[in-house]
């Protein structure tokens, strides 16, 4: 059955909505990654209450704070950063048994996770760190920052504008590492001073490892314009990845992760007596416990379990019924799916399409 | 062209000469790679989508949007962003807009400066694949371009308009089959924006549309999802535009002066000047026209031009080279044949003049339109890409005709070279020395010509390769190292090939010295002194020579 339909284009892509799940919450941390389910305003203009704008995040140490006072327009961007960061962790983790479920409350997003030194708890410290850098490199380069820094090192020379104009400017790729290694890293360095807990350094390597992934993906482009377009003048630039690819590579890295000793204190060790001596390379992820398998409810933990999950009957990968169900079965329904197709598309905003319809079945575990 | 500088040059002398020739390429080495920064900046730019509120959008083209500052226009986050489908905005809407620099850190806004010389604008765009809304191939893009500027002083909204221009571009998008995903983005090779050879003013501002009202040949239409529009602007380093003219500035009226010298000595002899002589003097002269720095008034006046005019003086020079060694090889082939003219070099001027006229086409085509639209390029249609390659084709064509020319000729002088070297012990010693004169000059330009043509390319490729390889190290802070390789190549060899003609200049001037012997040094090095008591005559060694070619054609049947 066919219909000539208009549709707006906004139902182009649907945007990978944050599950925000009310849970039974123990005692947790606050996190700074609260501020990517939080919506965080740019000051307006003549506005004087920064310090009380910054107070309202709850779980951010005093250099972050200190960061919320003293850039408040690029505040908005670490919560950009945290966004990206968790929905990338949702598209990663769709069929996954453990699917990224924020559980946003007392200024934390994932409390038990978040809590526990798991692989998951590496992945987000890793895809946050990593969201932060696209983002403040991304608004860099669109000029809504105010205070993109230039590396001058080499100019010699005081005055940044003065310096970029005698010999141009490092890319704002830089500037996004700079800035992530700075607020990102914050509440873990001042916490391993006082405490010499390994999970501090675990969270240090992550997000050490989140940027590095964006960094190996960074491409350098060039052109060439010299003497009639020759290549005898050649410039090039770098390009940062979609955000897809970083959390595809972290979701790799992921699965590589490293399996550290659970009592180090200055230092991380390889777990195992065989592997102690050989070093952990700093782009790679650890963690310092095993995962729980994700399949029952554990409200406590906030474990939602699989049960109700979508589950694919004919892979064999993570998303099929067999392992996201966890040997439970799972149910069948058959759905009508109405979906859109023959579309003459525009880059933007309209869309002419017709809707196509099909029943197929939907499994969901028991 | 006998009795130069060179043969009699006591070898001492030389040797100064050489170092401190040597010492001034070191030099011209140094200053571009400790001093000069970088030569070219990058500004990576993304558009910031505005939103054309106007009843009918394409009536608004009067109006500038801009993204920052009093006035600034209303924008969009992302093309999803619900508040375009709840105000029926249309991609006729939509204005892609950057207005650079950028803000950075620091007291003051930065703005761009004269210094800068020339912008080079490249455009990349985000498209990201969506399974219902696949690319088509290769899709046209129709875009109307504008560029605007706004000086220090002016009011926030006071942007005024540089060009304006409507342009397509063919797409050339791919994407492997494992991401062909939503949320992924194609791999779209950049495209040309605008090539602008001034930068006269502080602030600038490009508008970019994607109307898809109006146009014909289904533009804008199957280009996929748009997401983001990147522009890349590169400019010359001010640092660099200092060194740079600063360098000519110092090297011209040393240049002068010694085409004076050569040309006076020149003046002096009792007989006319002959072909070589002339070829030199043309040369220097050549060279100090591309080296007077009349790009200073850039400073003062807008002149877009300066990029073309560098292209043609350039192009001049190394053609004017390239037959001044075609002739220089000519002139020292020792054979029968009168040459001393132009015409009789036709065949290989020919070579030269045409790739040459080609190349100037070429640039005039790209360049020269540009003048009128900065927007234009040669590459955006199959017409004019199959034009710029059969331009470039046949003065490639040219070129390689050219140095088949030129190693032939080379090749017939070692060929008489070594045909001469058997009856030089034979010879009376005035025409010995005559012969070994020839053979010296000829050597020691091989020489330096080799050495120089080497440099440039070991320049070119180090240059090329710090540039090209420019990736992440382990240590951030240690990437770049102490040497800009890059503005040393050009500072470099722009000093060489000054040095070169110096060289040239100096050493193959006529000599004064013929009463006082001299010390000759030949082709193997040894020393041996000669007396050349009296200038031998120009004009009637041909004769000589052909008597003597016949004798050693007799010697050698025997």
């Amino acid at each position: 059955m066919n219909r000539m339909t208009e549709y707006s284009g906004r139902t182009t892509f649907a945007a990978l909505a944050i599950l925000l799940v009310v849970l039974p919450s123990h005692h947790t941390t606050a996190n700074w990654m609260y501020l990517g389910v939080v919506s965080v305003a740019s000051p307006l203009p003549g506005q004087d209450n920064i310090d009380e704008m910054c107070a309202q995040y709850p779980g951010l140490v005093t250099q972050q704070l200190q960061v919320c006072r003293e850039k408040p327009h690029t505040f908005p961007y670490v919560s950009e950063g945290a966004r990206r960061g968790i929905v990338e962790c949702q598209y990663q983790f769709k069929y996954e048994r453990w699917n990224c479920t924020v559980n946003a409350r007392n200024g934390t997003v994932f409390d038990y996770v978040l809590d526990k030194g798991l692989r998951e708890t590496a992945f987000l410290y890793g895809v946050t760190s990593a969201g932060v850098v696209h983002a403040v490199t991304q608004s860099c380069s669109a000029g809504n920052l105010t205070d993109c820094s230039c590396d001058m090192s080499r100019q010699g020379q005081t005055d940044p504008v003065e310096g970029w104009k005698w010999g141009g400017c490092s890319d704002n790729v830089n500037y996004g590492l700079d800035f992530s290694r700075k607020f990102v890293d914050a509440p873990d360095k001042i916490k391993h001073k006082k405490l010499r807990d390994v999970r501090n350094l675990m969270n240090l390597q992550n997000n050490e490892a989140g940027r590095r992934a964006i960094q190996s993906l960074v491409e350098t482009q060039c052109r060439c314009h010299g003497v009639s377009g020759s290549c005898q003048m050649k410039t090039c630039w770098k390009t940062i990845p979609t955000f897809k690819r970083v959390g595809e590579k972290l979701k790799e890295l992921y699965e590589h992760s490293i399996h550290v000793a659970p009592r180090a204190r200055r230092k991380l060790r390889r777990k195992g007596r065989a592997l102690r001596k050989v070093a952990i390379p700093k782009e790679y992820m650890v963690y310092t416990s095993k995962s729980p398998n994700y399949c029952v409810v554990d409200l406590d933990k906030g474990i939602l379990g699989t049960s109700g999950r979508v589950c694919n009957k004919t892979s064999t990968g993570s998303d099929s019924c067999d392992l996201l169900c966890c040997g439970r079965g799972y149910n069948t329904q058959i759905v009508r799916h109405v979906e859109r197709c023959n579309c003459k598309f525009i880059y933007c905003c309209y869309v002419k399409c017709r809707t196509c319809e099909t029943m197929v079945d939907v499994h969901t575990c028991k | 062209m006998s009795g130069t500088v060179l043969e009699n040059l006591s070898n001492r002398k030389l040797g100064v000469l050489t170092v401190s020739l040597l010492l001034a390429q070191m030099v011209f080495f140094l200053i571009g790679g400790l001093i000069a920064p970088a030569p070219n900046n990058v500004q990576v730019l993304l558009a910031t989508k505005c939103v054309d509120e106007g009843s009918s959008a394409l009536t608004q083209q009067r109006k500038w949007f801009y993204p920052r500052g009093e006035g600034n226009c209303n924008r969009v986050s992302t093309l999803d962003d619900p508040y375009i489908i709840d105000n029926h905005i249309t991609a006729d809407h939509i204005v892609f807009s950057l207005q650079f620099p950028n803000p950075m850190e620091g007291t003051r806004e930065p703005d761009m400066v004269r210094w800068f010389q020339y912008m080079v604008g490249v455009m990349m765009l985000d498209i990201a694949y969506q399974k219902h809304n696949p690319m088509i191939e290769k899709p046209l893009l129709g875009l109307d371009l504008r560029l605007g500027y706004r000086d220090i002083g002016d009011k926030p909204g006071d942007w005024k308009e540089l060009a304006h221009a409507s342009e397509t571009r063919t797409m050339d998008c791919s994407l492997d089959e494992q991401f062909k995903e939503d949320g992924y983005n194609y791999n779209c090779s950049m495209l040309p924006l605008y090539e602008y050879g001034a930068v006269h003013h502080n602030f600038y501002l490009i508008n970019i549309r994607l109307p898809i009202t109006g146009v014909t040949d289904n533009k804008n239409y199957g280009i996929g999802t748009l997401k983001d529009i990147w522009v890349i602007v590169i400019h010359q380093n001010g640092g660099f535009t200092k060194v740079w003219y600063s360098t000519k500035t110092v090297v011209t009226p040393i240049l002068i002066g010694i085409i004076i010298w050569f040309w006076r000595r020149v003046k002096q002899l009792p007989r006319p000047p002959v072909l070589l002589e002339k070829m030199l003097l043309g040369l220097g002269v050549v060279l100090v026209i591309n080296n007077i720095p009349i790009e200073w008034l850039t400073l003062w006046m807008e002149l877009p031009f300066m990029l073309l005019l560098s292209d043609i003086k350039q192009g001049v020079f190394f053609s004017l080279l390239l037959c001044f060694w075609i002739i220089f090889a000519g002139e020292h082939l020792m054979d029968d044949v009168e040459r001393n003219r132009l015409v009789a070099y036709w065949k290989h001027l020919a070579a030269v003049m045409f790739g040459c006229l080609c190349m100037f086409i070429f640039d005039m085509c790209e360049r020269g339109v540009q003048l009128r639209n900065p927007f234009y390029s040669i590459w955006a249609t199959d017409l004019g890409t199959n034009l710029a390659y059969s331009f470039i084709i046949i003065a490639g064509i040219c070129a390689c005709l050219y140095f088949i020319l030129l190693c032939w000729m080379v090749f017939k002088v070692f060929r008489n070279i070594t045909f001469k070297r058997g009856s030089l012990p034979s010879m009376p010693s005035k025409r010995r020395a005559y012969y070994e004169g020839i053979i010296y000059r000829f050597k020691f330009l091989m020489l330096i010509t080799l050495l120089c043509a080497a440099l440039t390319v070991i320049f070119f490729i180090v240059s090329q390769v710090a540039e090209g390889h420019w990736k992440w190290g382990e240590d951030l802070s240690e990437e770049r190292s102490k040497l800009e390789y890059t503005s040393a190549f050009y500072v470099g060899a722009y000093g060489m090939w000054n040095v070169y003609v110096f060289a040239l200049l100096c050493l193959y001037a006529p000599s004064h010295k013929y009463g006082a012997p001299a010390l000759i040094v030949d082709g193997d090095g040894e020393g041996e002194e000669i007396a050349t008591n009296e200038e031998i005559e120009f004009s009637r060694l041909p004769s000589e020579v052909s008597q003597l070619t016949a004798f050693v054609k007799k010697t050698a049947a025997d």
